[in-house]
């Protein structure tokens, strides 16, 4: 045995043991700080950093000082800054490898603070949701222009179909008349005419030559009717393909007729704020900044995804395959005596500062196993009497229990906020800052299944809007600023629905009919002078096709002529040929 | 204190025998294939120490087996994907699963218990083949490997006189 068996290895073993504890003693902190800052980042998007960690052993618990998570649309600003976090974690569990977490607190919680450095990631390009704003696509429709462009701008840029379409005219009039020629040669004729009138004169003879002509001559008849009859239908179609040919060139040519006011009519309304455009105004003085606010929600929504679903993959019985969140391989769990997600935090309390006060708020069950805890993630944060602020409320559930019913829920109630110096629109036409105001906000918010409901009610008083234009703004920029500048209270109502990649917001104000009717009558001059200008240019550049095209369907209408002339000839036939008793004799049956 | 851990280092390496050079190879097999800080590797790890393999082997075999393991993680994963999720062991994996001690050695992930269930297997395998083929280069290989000229050359390093006066492989 003592052959096999080396003591001195067991020395060793220990030593080995030893120092790996002391390893663990000495860099635990620092592992943990940089696993934190790694797992965050990735989830962000941008640097997560940690002033200090700290593990202690007895009683088993985590202190992390100074978290920094920097926002990614603004590398320079910290999303939110947590001056201290703590929480006791429960040991037995973690055997388990569950990181189980009863209560934990948050002290110091700040928004939108400044970074000293960036806290961008090199190289990262991860795709920004609030970077693709297409403000087309969720307003459903392009901001009106400010600046009416001159007509022949307008013509320069535009494709006009009406114009393609009637200088394709005359050609199109000519081809139909070299085809309906062509065609008018087939069918029959006077010679067709003359063929018949020769066979009813072989009756007439036939007749005559006793009772054996005459049944000769009724057998012959019959053939003659059913020519007669089949030259005639003939005539009746090739009439009304001609006539419903002509009466498209007609209806063609009274369309190139009117298009220069159909035209000039929808492009002045295209590149000036019409009636409609003016109706809704709000789009554009509060559209791209609620689109803005709206995509950076959305994306923190997706990016923090992970914290309260994870993907399963399942396998039939009770065995699910998990991909862990950190370390290779694939986990696969099994049913749980004591079912406990891997990872849970059940409590958070934390204090929030604002720069108008503290705030409290409580966050509950969170974990990416909520179908094994059976309970959504909560949460709820609310202050009063702040300095900015009379009272704030938000509150919210995600639930994801069920993936089939899994739906995300944020009511936000904010009153008597006095806001100061925001800006509501910044662009070359013109800037809308509130200088201030007291707003009421209310907003209730549900993601289900990748559809998205929001209704944003926002009601303002007391407000003062600074308008900034350019000096050498036009009547109506000048209008509207005017104005703005003398509202005094508004409200405003958004509402968003749709899926995550594809949703609709609409925008409504009762600035919308305020705004109208003092710019209304300042616009009304300046569109009709454009649309004149722009029916003249159009119906310059018809005219030649339209001349052309009357000219065309001149030489084509005779065509019909001929047709109805050499229809009638045959209705003539049929008629006094055939039918008509002949004089001295037996009827022609 | 050096020549303590020298002493130290020199009983370690010491043992030679075909088969202490085979079972040591074997236990690489164990640590190189599956990850390093799973905690099945804390017992191989206290075999390799206490029983008379060599230790030399036993570390070298690890990092190359490590860099080998690497590429075939895929077919580790799995392996273990299967082994985890076949029906009939269901309820052996889930009372295993309920054990503190079993879900602290991660067996449930499936590089572990792909990785492992593969070393076991060729644990018995290697160890026959390995102490076969030593003896075999013993008899054949060592004494022409020996008077090589690149061995030659490297044994007349300092190098080597410093390695030979703690390892024992000199002897």
């Amino acid at each position: 045995m003592r052959r096999w068996i080396r003591w001195q290895g067991l020395i060793a073993f220990i030593a080995v043991l030893v120092s790996l504890c002391l390893l663990w003693f000495v860099f635990a902190d620092l592992a943990v700080e940089k696993i934190i800052e790694g797992a965050g980042s990735r989830i962000v998007g941008a640097k997560v950093e940690l002033d200090k960690a700290d593990v202690q052993l007895s009683p088993l618990g985590i202190t992390l000082r100074g978290l920094q998570v920097t926002n990614p649309n603004e590398p320079m600003t910290n999303a939110v800054e947590i001056a201290r976090i703590a929480g006791l974690v429960d040991g037995v569990e973690l055997l388990r490898r569950k990181a189980i977490i009863e209560e934990m607190s948050m002290e110091g919680v700040r928004f939108n603070t400044a970074r000293k450095s960036s806290g961008a990631i090199r190289g990262r390009s991860k795709e920004e949701r609030a970077e693709k704003i297409s403000l087309k696509r969720i307003l459903g429709t392009d901001l009106p222009s400010f600046v009416l462009p001159k007509a022949e701008e307008i013509l320069a840029k535009e494709e006009l179909r009406s114009v393609e379409l009637a200088k394709a005219l005359p050609a199109e009039i000519e081809e139909e008349q070299r085809k309906w020629t062509k065609e008018l040669a087939e069918l029959p004729g006077e010679e067709r005419i003359k063929e018949y009138e020769d066979r009813i004169e072989k009756l007439k003879e036939m007749r005559r030559a006793g009772p054996e002509g005459i049944l000769r001559a009724a057998a012959e008849l019959k053939n003659l009717k059913q020519d007669i009859e089949s030259d005639l239908n003939k005539l009746r179609k090739a009439e009304q393909d001609f006539n419903s040919t002509l009466n498209l060139f007609k209806e063609r040519l009274a369309q190139a007729q009117r298009a220069p006011v159909d035209d000039a009519r929808r492009l002045a309304s295209k590149y000036s704020l019409d009636s409609q455009g003016l109706a809704n105004l709000t789009r554009l003085l509060f559209g791209p900044r609620i689109a803005v606010w709206l995509e950076r929600g959305l994306s923190w929504h997706q990016r923090l995804d992970p914290l309260y679903e994870r993907v399963k993959k399942e396998y039939g019985g009770d065995a699910e395959v998990v991909k862990p969140l950190r370390a290779k391989g694939l986990e696969v769990r099994f049913k749980e005596y004591k079912p406990l997600p891997d990872f849970l935090i059940r409590t958070v309390e934390a204090s929030v500062s604002t720069r108008g006060g503290d705030m409290e708020g409580r966050i509950e069950n969170i974990t990416p196993d909520q179908d094994i805890l059976g309970k959504p993630l909560t949460f709820l944060f609310s202050g009063a009497k702040l300095s900015h602020l009379q009272s704030f409320r938000v509150d919210g559930t995600f639930d994801h229990v069920s993936r089939l019913t899994a739906s995300d829920r944020i009511n936000l109630k904010l009153r008597g906020y006095q806001a100061q110096q925001l800006n509501l629109t910044e662009s070359d036409v013109f800037s809308v800052k509130l200088a201030k105001g007291l707003a009421d906000f209310d907003l209730s918010s549900i993601v289900s299944n990748g559809a998205i409901d929001i209704d944003f009610a926002a009601a303002l008083k007391s407000t003062k809007l600074e308008v900034n234009t350019p000096a050498e703004s036009g009547p109506v920029v000048r209008a509207i600023s005017s104005t703005l500048t003398g509202v005094s209270s508004f409200s405003l109502n958004a509402k968003v629905s749709g899926n995550l990649d594809d949703y609709k917001m609409k925008l409504s104000s009762d600035l919308d009919r305020v705004l109208k009717d003092s710019v209304s009558a300042q616009l009304k001059d300046q569109i009709a002078k454009l649309e004149q200008e722009l029916r003249a240019d159009i119906a310059e550049r018809l005219s030649g096709p339209i001349e052309q095209a009357k000219k065309n369907l001149g030489d084509f209408a005779p065509l019909g002529d001929e047709l109805e002339k050499r229809l009638q000839d045959f209705i003539t036939l049929q008629k006094e040929a055939i039918f008509k008793k002949p004089s001295g004799g037996l009827p022609i049956p | 204190m050096l020549k303590a851990l020298a002493r130290i280092l020199k009983v370690l390496n010491s043992e030679t025998e075909p088969s202490q050079i085979s079972l040591a190879l074997c236990l690489a097999l164990i640590t190189g294939f599956t990850p390093v800080w799973s905690l099945h590797n804390l017992i191989v790890v206290l075999l390799a120490l206490i029983i008379r393999v060599n230790l030399s082997t036993f570390i070298v075999g690890t990092v190359v087996l490590s860099g080998v393991a690497y590429l075939l993680d895929p077919i580790f994963s799995w392996i273990g994907v299967m082994v985890l999720t076949a029906g009939p062991l269901e309820s052996l994996w889930t009372a295993l699963y309920n054990i503190p001690l079993f879900r602290l050695a991660k067996f449930n992930n499936s590089i572990v218990m792909g990785s492992l269930l593969v070393s076991l297997a060729l644990f018995l395998p290697t160890f026959i083949l390995a102490n076969l083929a030593i003896r075999r280069y013993r008899e054949h290989v060592l004494q022409w490997v020996r008077k090589s000229r690149v061995v030659e050359a490297l044994t007349a390093t300092r190098f080597y006189s410093l390695y030979e006066s703690v390892s024992g492989w000199g002897r």
